[in-house]
């Protein structure tokens, strides 16, 4: 006999996702999912965001790879208390693998908690985490066609970053045609335009950050 | 690859079910997979049927309904399914076909990923 069952695939991972929301909520913590391909600076751009950021507020970062532990080892000499997840294979990290570096954490009174997670544009922007906002990182080299071959990510984040723009006069990287292309789907995108490596254009990024931060200590 | 993490959902979903309708053998799963989950059908199957050897039916049937993608335009309204469903650049670049505006365009379907249907005995 036919069954009708309508229910999401995903609802396992969308419960936990929403659990842990309630949980930061009543922390007033900021949760941001940063998400990227490989390589595209993410460990960078945190490392530099928590230097910067690190005496004003009290933040954590969540650190998934496939395997090492040395971006959780780079982010951890910032000071900024920091929890490693191995997924040993998967390409994303879920509710449940946040849930279980969370026990590991101390929650107490964290104003900013950052999910960095496993380089990947397609899966990581499937599964929820727990997290008020996806940040989107691009980075010049990957090229200016991307948003178009991912477009899950670009509809769904709340900021992209554009990153490495130290690099844009030796590219052929068209800034515009991003810009536009991502709006088409999502509008009210925030873009910045960063070099993790120089600092160039943090300050907006960071200005960014602190206005969310206030926010959520408003409990918006 | 999230194509097994995706088959591992409908899984849970459907022992859940099964258990719940008092069904023995699992017959068919029917799912409906929206464009922009850029979902895999071989490998989703693949997965799948990897999973089903751990199960009472392992003979059970997948059928994958990809959902095309839908935008509503800001301006007018007007719902449209952009022509070329094939190239993501094409997609989520169309212009609304009735006043041209290409910003802001709402997702109407294309993101779903859910279980509609089972089939068992």
């Amino acid at each position: 006999m036919k069954i009708p069952v309508i229910r999401k695939i995903l609802e396992k991972n969308e419960e936990r996702a929403t659990e842990l929301r309630e949980r930061f909520d009543k922390n007033n913590t900021l949760v941001l999912n940063l998400i990227s391909s490989p390589g595209a600076g993410k460990t960078t751009l945190l490392v530099r965001t928590l230097s910067a950021l690190k005496d004003q507020f009290k933040m954590g970062v969540i650190e998934g790879d496939i395997q090492t532990t040395a971006d959780a080892e780079r982010i951890a000499q910032t000071g900024v208390q920091t929890v490693q997840i191995n997924t040993e294979g998967a390409c994303h990290l879920d509710s449940n693998m946040i849930y279980a570096a969370t026990q590991k954490m101390d929650l107490g009174g964290l104003d900013i908690l950052f999910v960095e997670n496993v380089g990947n544009l397609v899966c990581p922007a499937e599964f929820k985490v727990g997290e008020d906002f996806k940040i989107a990182l691009l980075s010049i080299p990957e090229g200016d066609d991307k948003p178009e071959k991912y477009p899950l990510l670009f509809s769904e984040a709340k900021v992209l970053l554009l990153n490495k723009i130290d690099l844009l006069p030796y590219l052929d990287f068209d800034v515009e045609k991003v810009k536009r292309v991502v709006k088409t789907l999502n509008k009210d995108i925030e873009i910045f335009m960063v070099s993790a490596k120089t600092g160039q254009g943090f300050d907006e990024w960071l200005t960014w950050l602190k206005n969310r931060v206030l926010e959520k200590k408003q409990g918006k | 690859m999230h194509e097994m993490s995706i088959a591992q959902g409908i899984m849970d979903v459907v022992k859940q079910e099964m258990t719940k309708n008092k069904m023995k053998v699992l017959l068919k799963v029917k799912i409906r997979a929206g464009k922009l989950n850029a979902i895999v059908p071989e490998a989703l199957q693949v997965c799948f049927d990897m999973l089903l050897q751990d199960t009472p039916w392992p003979g059970a049937m997948l059928e994958i309904e990809t959902i095309p993608i839908k935008l509503k335009c800001p301006k007018c309204s007007q719902e449209f399914l952009p022509e070329d469903q094939e190239y993501m650049g094409s997609i989520i670049q169309a212009p609304c076909p009735n006043c041209g505006t290409d910003i802001g365009h709402e997702i109407v379907s294309g993101k779903e990923l859910l279980i509609e249907y089972i089939e068992a005995e």
